[in-house]
């Protein structure tokens, strides 16, 4: 029988239940984000062609399972790989190709756009991208200087994911006070905050 | 690095479209930083008295091959290039000019990939992108980006130029930052340090 992932409602709030989600980028690291008490475990780097055996055992765990469609190897970022994640069990996938948003949501996964903070005058274009596919999810990266340019974002009604050198529970802490939902650290200290 | 290829790096460049009849700031070790501009602005720049720097990646209707690359150098004199692609720079460095190569620092996982895929050659520094996250780095990471580095994008209040000017060779600001941080205690007292270091 085919999984069904949770509704992003779902996701979003045992994504915010422990809101360190374990970013992984090997096997071994994976294993322990498993061992973790976060009840979302993203996969950065891994062969996406081989990730259904993973993704089983986090749900034998109760946990759920988002992946980096732009990151894993042997998968094209388009319609077909994100038809493929599904039927892998993925219950989320982060891109930061907009037009892949509706394709996810189509398969009942979590969309989740990244949108690069790296100049000002880039930042509208993100935005309107953003706005045009409707992601359930933004990932802001670099996460740690959200911060520094919350007020540069405009309002875009959505749940912000931050990632990228997010590094101590005080970086965590800033982040979830500008309003982010949950950051995304490979810092697997960090993943048991708030606990840490 | 520059110095040895007889190129000054301004610690400041005001980034420019350069189509309107633009100069650095008098007064202050500052510069221009061409981007998302055009051949006609570039001309129009080419040969002054000022230091300018061209992001090839960014004037359109130039390629970033090899004729590009002696065009802005050697034709139009430009003597501090930033490129994305590592072969672009090396082209660049070898023409005799201060290439600098883009590294997109959005995560620690991306930078060290970037830094190790695409290792720069000799003679090539780096532009960090956005330059707000400098100082967030470790002090592992900054000492995998080649020097010179320059800091570019979304470094705007006058704390965080001040934070980026610790741990970057220069530093691109818009002119709005650029007004702010000339009134800023914080800047004043950098110049100083670095004064002091010279000195």
């Amino acid at each position: 029988m085919k999984y069904t992932p949770p509704d992003p409602s779902t996701f979003l709030s045992r994504l915010a239940a422990f809101p360190c989600c374990p970013a992984t980028t090997t096997g071994e690291q994976f294993r322990r984000a498993l061992a973790s008490k976060s009840e979302v475990v993203l996969i950065l780097r891994a062969n996406g062609l081989d990730l259904a055996p993973f993704i089983g055992q986090a749900h034998q765990l109760g946990k759920l399972v988002a992946v980096h469609l732009d990151l894993v190897s042997g998968l094209r970022a388009d319609r077909a790989s994100v038809q493929w994640l599904a039927e892998s069990g993925a219950d989320a996938v982060v891109s930061s190709r907009g037009h892949l948003m509706a394709a996810i949501r189509h398969e009942r996964m979590t969309a989740i756009q990244r949108l690069l903070l790296v100049r000002l005058t880039h930042l509208s274009t993100g935005v309107a991208s953003i706005r045009r596919s409707e992601p359930d999810i933004v990932e802001v990266l670099p996460g740690v200087v959200l911060p520094q340019v919350r007020h540069l974002l405009p309002e875009l009604g959505l749940s912000l994911l931050a990632g990228g050198f997010v590094r101590t529970t005080d970086d965590v802490r800033a982040l979830l006070e500008c309003g982010a939902l949950a950051v995304t650290s490979s810092k697997e200290e960090l993943w048991r905050f708030p606990y840490a | 690095m520059p110095e040895k290829l007889g190129i000054h790096l301004p610690r400041v460049f005001e980034a420019s479209d350069g189509r309107a009849d633009c100069e650095p700031p008098k007064g202050g070790d500052t510069g221009i930083l061409l981007r998302d501009t055009s051949l006609a602005a570039l001309m129009v720049h080419a040969g002054r008295g000022y230091a300018v720097a061209v992001d090839i990646d960014s004037v359109e209707g130039l390629s970033d091959d090899g004729a590009a690359c002696e065009f802005l150098v050697l034709r139009l004199g430009f003597r501090i290039v930033l490129a994305h692609h590592p072969a672009t720079a090396a082209t660049i460095a070898e023409l005799g000019a201060l290439a600098l190569l883009r590294v997109f620092a959005v995560d620690s996982t991306g930078l060290r990939s970037s830094l190790e895929s695409n290792p720069p050659g000799a003679g090539i520094g780096s532009v960090v992108s956005p330059g707000l996250v400098l100082p967030h780095l470790g002090a592992d990471e900054l000492a995998l980006l080649p020097r010179p580095i320059l800091a570019y994008g979304l470094i705007d209040r006058p704390a965080d130029i001040a934070a980026c000017m610790r741990c970057a060779d220069a530093i691109v600001l818009s002119r709005g930052a650029l007004a702010r941080a000339r009134t800023s205690k914080a800047l004043a007292e950098i110049a100083r340090e670095a004064q002091q270091t010279a000195g």
